[in-house]
């Protein structure tokens, strides 16, 4: 299998060159084109009841794609919904990554993926921070809104959450709000992750609900 | 204090590292991460306002009305900021004043004054947002564009739409005006322009938030 990230950071799209017996699995929308001889079927993984728990915890697609070569090698490309930049990494086995629901792009079959309920603290607090936890042997990859910066962490560092991508599970956090009043309109706004250990944090450069913050003021108004 | 910029032009974002002593003043919404060893305090943009005062700034203009400030007390540290939007980020190294469009401010060495320059009647004319800042003083100020950023040299009389305005030099005096007649004003979108005069410089973003907003809200529910 080979695989190639290209027109990143603003627009990343992933190329991914299959061999014979090969797959690589998919968020379900995330397939941008791919050659006809490839085999696609949609499943929720971990069956439907594990799968509609994702949807409602995780935010994630009840469905995922998976992409398979059969008798002759093909490429599929892969796109995130939102613009910004797309990061490969190899999990050894038995390693997890936490990601934000949002920021899953595809695996390789072997990774396994967990609803890992935001660690109730996440949902309790409002945070809008629903994670998912990847877990190895294999290769995963996720995006992020706008550019992607990498965080080592050694001790303690803080994170707006609407701003993180993701980190390693060696790290553990707390969620508390700071910033005034922020956050009335939109959760999320105004919370940080406090992180402590050693470990890596990955963070977007674009903040979602900030985002969505910018457009509310032109939205249409309700007739009454 | 080393401020650097990456990921430009699009997803910019600026790395402030602060020396024990240090401290960095940013728009709230702005922190993206930050060492744990700083200390963050909120305020309200003008002491001497309060919150009343800035409640009404924010309703009036759409501004965030509270400014975090990053000390670094006995260690060093760091802290990550962006803007909202997509685009780039422009530090200026400030020696006296300038002319801030409010929703481009996004940090300054905490000595620089930022006053709000409600500007009287006209302004609000300048369509939406359209909120001048005044920082006064002298260190780093950080200022953002939604697109990229153009620096114009004003020698003669020239003319940008609001929309686009970013910042520019005291010595350029600005009236808004009208382009045309009432009847373009309102239905062409090119209506309320910018007319400067006088020599300096002047920084417009390649895109206007205004126009961007009004492509996409439409398509979104109702509020």
């Amino acid at each position: 299998m080979q695989s190639r990230i290209e027109l990143n950071p603003e627009y990343a799209l992933l190329e991914v060159t299959l061999e014979p017996g090969e797959k690589v699995v998919a968020e379900s929308g995330a397939m941008v084109g791919m050659d006809s001889h490839l085999k696609l079927t949609s499943q929720s993984r971990g069956g439907i009841l594990k799968g509609l728990a994702r949807k409602m915890l995780g935010g994630e697609s009840f469905f995922q794609s998976t992409f398979e070569a059969e008798s002759a090698p093909g490429r599929v490309l892969l796109a995130p919904g939102a613009p910004g930049d797309i990061r490969e990494i190899e999990l050894p086995a038995g390693r997890s990554l936490m990601l934000q629901s949002s920021a899953y792009l595809a695996s390789t079959p072997d990774v396994t993926l967990d609803t890992k309920w935001g660690g109730a603290k996440g949902f309790f607090s409002g945070a809008g921070l629903f994670l998912l936890k990847a877990t190895g042997p294999g290769r995963i990859w996720f995006n992020s809104f706008g550019a992607m910066a990498t965080q080592a962490v050694a001790g303690q560092f803080v994170v707006d959450t609407g701003h993180i991508v993701g980190f390693e599970e060696t790290l553990n956090y707390s969620i508390s709000k700071v910033g005034g009043l922020k956050g009335l309109l939109f959760s999320g706004e105004g919370l940080v992750a406090r992180f402590a250990g050693t470990g890596t944090v990955y963070v977007q450069t674009r903040n979602p609900a900030s985002f969505a913050a910018f457009l509310h003021p032109f939205r249409p108004v309700k007739n009454e | 204090m080393e401020i650097k910029l990456e990921y430009r032009p699009a997803y910019s974002m600026a790395t402030v590292n602060l020396n024990p002593g240090e401290s960095f003043r940013a728009e709230s919404g702005a922190m993206v991460g930050m060492s744990a060893e700083l200390e963050m305090e909120t305020s309200s943009r003008t002491q001497k306002g309060g919150v009343l005062k800035g409640l009404a700034r924010k309703l009036l203009t759409g501004e965030s009305f509270f400014l975090n400030t990053f000390h670094a007390r006995t260690v060093p540290g760091h802290v990550m900021l962006a803007p909202a939007n997509v685009g780039d980020l422009v530090l200026h190294d400030l020696n006296g004043e300038l002319l801030v469009q409010s929703t481009c401010y996004v940090g300054s060495e905490p000595s620089i004054d930022i006053q709000t320059k409600l500007g009287g009647f006209k302004n609000f004319f300048g369509g939406r947002g359209f909120f001048m800042l005044k920082a006064v003083g002298k260190g780093p100020l950080l200022l953002s564009a939604f697109g990229a950023i153009l620096e114009v040299d004003v020698t003669e009389p020239f003319i940008i739409d609001t929309g686009h305005l970013v910042a520019f030099e005291p010595t350029l005096d600005f009236k808004i005006r009208r382009v045309g007649s009432w009847f373009s004003t309102f239905f062409s979108g090119e209506g309320l322009v910018c007319h400067f005069t006088g020599r300096g410089k002047l920084w417009i973003q390649s895109r206007n938030p205004g126009e961007f907003g009004g492509i996409v809200g439409p398509m979104l529910p109702p509020r």
